[in-house]
C-alpha cells in the first residue's frame, strides 16, 4: 500500500485500501464483524500524505463473558519519537455473541515512504470482562485504566440505584440534574504537555512583558478515604505554564503499591480551575512507605477558542492507587462530595453515559437502565 | 552534486527549516558525507550554546529574554525613524546633483555594506539556529482531538463530530494527552490517547 502510495505521491487522491490493517491474534475474545471507512481520504501533497481516516469497526464479542470495557492501540507508520494513540470504549456491557461499535477518526501528515507496510495498523491491547478478568497485550496498560473505568462505573450505578431505592425518582433525578449543571460549568480548557525539552514558544504569548517562573506550592485536596497522603509539592510557573511538578506521598496503608496517580488542577488568575493533568507515580511503594516523585515534563493551558491565562495555583489529589497485590483503591462518592473535589473530579465514563441517557430517554428510561 | 547552502544546513541542524524543507534535506544529507559532518558541527556548536545556556541564573528564560530585547531593538529603531522624519525641515532646500562618479562610487559603497549586513546577519540567524536544538514533541488534548506533533509529522484522534463540546480532556506527565467524548446520539463513550516514548 506504502508503495503504490508512492507512485501516487504526485496526484491529490491516495487509494486508501489496504492503509488500514486491524490486526487481531488468534485466541482473540473479539472478532471485527464490519469496517467501513466511510469518507476517509488520503491527499498526497509532494512527498508527504495527509490521512483523514474516518473508521467505523464493529467488533464482535466471541467469548462467554460480557465484554466491560477495550483499548485498541492505533500504530501510524513512521509516526515521531514513538508516537502512537489509543481508542478505548469504556462503560460497555456487551453480552456474549453481540457487536458493538468503535470509531477511529485519525488524521496525521506524514513523508511518503516506500515501505511495504499498512500506514495504519490497529491493534487490540486490552479486554476486561465482568468477572474483571483481562485479555490483551497490555502495551498501554490498559488493565489497570480499564479495571479502575469499570470500578468507577460499579461505584456510581451503585450510587444512583441507592437513591432511586431509598429516595424515589424525584431525588434521582435531582441528583443527576446537578450533575450535568457539574458539567455544564466545567471551565473549557486545552492542555499541552512537553515529556522532554521546552515547550514551543505559543502564539499568543506576550513578546515584551518577561515572565520570571516561581516555585508555586500545590495545595492538597484531601480525601477522608485515600490511601496515600500528599505532603508536599510544587511546580515552577511561569504564565501559562507548569514545569517539573514534584510531590512527596506517603503509603498510610499497610500493603505496597505498585502504581499511583495524582490529579492536578490548574487555578488561573480570573479564578477558574479546572483537573488539567495526571502525574503518576510507577514505583514501588512500601507499606507506610515515603517517596519523592520528581517530574521534568511542562505543562501548559489555554482557554478552549486560544485565548491565554494565567496560572495562579495549582491542587494535588489521589486519583486511584493499584496495590502490589492487584486490588484497587479509588475515591468513594462520599470522598467526592466535598465541594472543591466534587467540582474538579471529572465524571466517570459510566456517570457520563448515565447523564447522556437521561438527556436522550428521560428519568424513565435511566430508570430501567439501572433496574437492569 | 549540487549541496544545500550553508545557512540551509544550519537551519536544518536546529530543526527550525519547514517540515517539506527538512525531509528534502534528510534525505540528500543521509547520503552525503559532506554534508553530515556540517551538520554535525553546527550540532555540537548548538551543544556548546546550550551548556553555556545552562549557566545563566535560576529562572531566567532566554526565549522571552531574546523577543523581549528584539521588540526593544525593533522599538528603538521605529522611534528613531520617527524622531528624524519630525527633525527634517519641510522646506529644506533642493539637494544638489552629484556627478556620475560620485554616484557610482556612492552605490557601490552601499552595496558593499548591505552585503556585510547581510552576511553578518546570516551567521547570526545560523548560530541562533543552532543554538536552539531539535523541536521538543508537543502533546495536546482539546475538545476537537488529541494529538502530538513534533513540527514535521503529526498525529491526532479527534472526537464524533457529534457533540464535540462533551470532553474531558487531560495529559500525563508520563507523556500522554487523552480526550472523554461522549457520543449524544447513541450514548457511546470514547476515550482517545496519544502517546509518545
Amino acid at each position: 500500500m506504502a508503495a503504490a502510495i508512492a507512485c501516487l505521491a504526485q496526484e491529490d487522491g491516495v487509494d486508501l485500501r489496504g492503509g488500514l490493517k486491524i490486526n487481531l491474534a488468534k485466541d482473540s475474545p473479539l472478532a471485527v464483524a464490519s469496517l467501513d471507512l466511510g469518507p476517509s481520504k488520503g491527499t498526497a501533497r509532494g512527498g508527504a500524505v495527509m490521512l483523514d481516516l474516518h473508521a467505523s469497526l464493529r467488533l464482535r464479542n466471541l467469548s462467554t463473558k460480557h465484554v466491560k470495557g477495550v483499548t485498541l492501540l492505533v500504530m501510524a507508520q513512521d509516526m515521531t519519537a514513538g508516537g502512537k494513540g489509543s481508542v478505548a470504549a469504556p462503560a460497555l456491557d456487551v453480552a456474549p455473541g453481540e457487536d458493538f461499535p468503535v470509531r477511529i477518526d485519525l488524521r496525521m501528515v506524514r513523508p511518503v515512504s516506500s515501505g511495504a507496510e499498512p500506514l495504519v495498523q490497529v491493534m487490540l491491547d486490552g479486554v476486561l470482562f465482568d468477572d474483571l478478568t483481562f485479555f490483551g497485550e497490555n502495551r498501554l496498560n490498559s488493565r489497570r485504566q480499564l479495571t479502575v473505568w469499570e470500578l468507577e462505573a460499579r461505584r456510581d450505578r451503585k450510587h444512583f440505584q441507592q437513591l432511586l431505592e431509598a429516595h424515589g425518582p424525584e431525588t434521582l433525578q435531582k441528583e443527576i440534574l446537578t450533575a450535568i449543571s457539574r458539567q455544564a460549568d466545567r471551565p473549557r480548557v486545552d492542555v499541552q504537555v512537553v515529556r522532554r525539552g521546552q515547550m514551543p514558544r505559543a502564539q499568543n504569548a506576550p513578546a515584551t512583558n518577561y515572565e520570571m517562573d516561581r516555585e508555586v506550592q500545590f495545595s492538597f485536596l484531601r480525601m477522608p478515604g485515600a490511601p496515600v497522603d500528599l505532603m508536599a509539592g510544587a511546580a515552577r510557573v511561569s504564565g501559562d505554564q507548569a514545569r517539573a511538578p514534584h510531590l512527596e506521598i506517603r503509603n498510610r496503608e499497610q500493603k505496597a503499591i505498585r502504581h499511583l496517580e495524582i490529579g492536578l488542577a490548574l487555578k488561573d488568575t480570573n479564578g477558574q480551575e479546572f483537573y488539567a493533568a495526571t502525574v503518576p507515580y510507577d514505583e514501588p511503594l512500601a507499606a507506610q512507605g515515603k517517596a519523592a516523585l520528581k517530574d521534568t515534563a511542562t505543562l501548559r493551558a489555554r482557554n478552549t477558542g486560544g485565548s491565554r491565562l494565567v496560572i495562579e495555583g495549582m491542587s494535588g489529589f489521589v486519583n486511584n492507587v493499584e496495590y502490589a497485590d492487584g486490588g484497587y483503591w479509588i475515591p468513594s462518592r462520599a470522598d467526592l462530595t466535598e465541594g472543591r473535589l466534587s467540582r474538579l473530579v471529572p465524571p466517570s465514563p459510566e456517570e457520563q453515559r448515565l447523564i447522556t441517557l437521561y438527556k436522550r430517554k428521560g428519568l424513565q428510561g435511566l430508570i430501567e437502565e439501572l433496574k437492569k | 552534486m549540487k549541496h544545500p547552502s550553508i545557512d540551509k544546513l544550519a537551519l536544518y541542524a536546529g530543526g527550525e527549516l519547514s517540515w517539506w524543507t527538512q525531509w528534502t534535506l534528510r534525505r540528500h544529507i543521509g547520503g552525503c558525507g559532506q554534508c553530515q559532518h556540517e551538520v554535525a558541527l553546527f550540532q555540537e556548536a548548538s551543544a556548546e550554546a546550550f551548556e553555556e545556556a545552562g549557566q545563566m541564573p535560576a529562572g531566567v528564560q532566554w526565549e522571552r529574554l531574546a523577543a523581549e530585547m528584539r521588540a526593544n531593538v525593533r522599538l528603538g529603531l521605529e522611534a528613531s525613524d520617527a524622531i528624524s522624519a519630525y527633525a527634517a525641515p519641510l522646506d529644506a532646500p533642493p539637494v544638489r546633483g552629484m556627478s556620475w562618479r560620485t554616484a557610482a562610487v556612492a552605490t557601490c559603497l552601499l552595496m558593499l555594506l548591505s552585503v556585510g549586513y547581510w552576511l553578518g546577519a546570516v551567521r547570526k540567524s545560523e548560530q541562533l539556529a543552532a543554538a536552539r536544538g531539535p523541536e521538543a514533541v508537543v502533546l495536546e488534548a482539546s475538545e476537537r482531538a488529541v494529538g502530538l506533533s513534533d513540527g514535521n509529522k503529526g498525529m491526532e484522534l479527534q472526537g464524533p463530530r457529534r457533540n464535540q463540546g462533551a470532553a474531558i480532556v487531560t495529559v500525563s506527565t508520563e507523556g500522554s494527552a487523552g480526550a472523554q467524548y461522549v457520543d449524544e446520539e447513541t450514548g457511546q463513550i470514547t476515550v482517545n490517547h496519544v502517546y509518545v516514548e
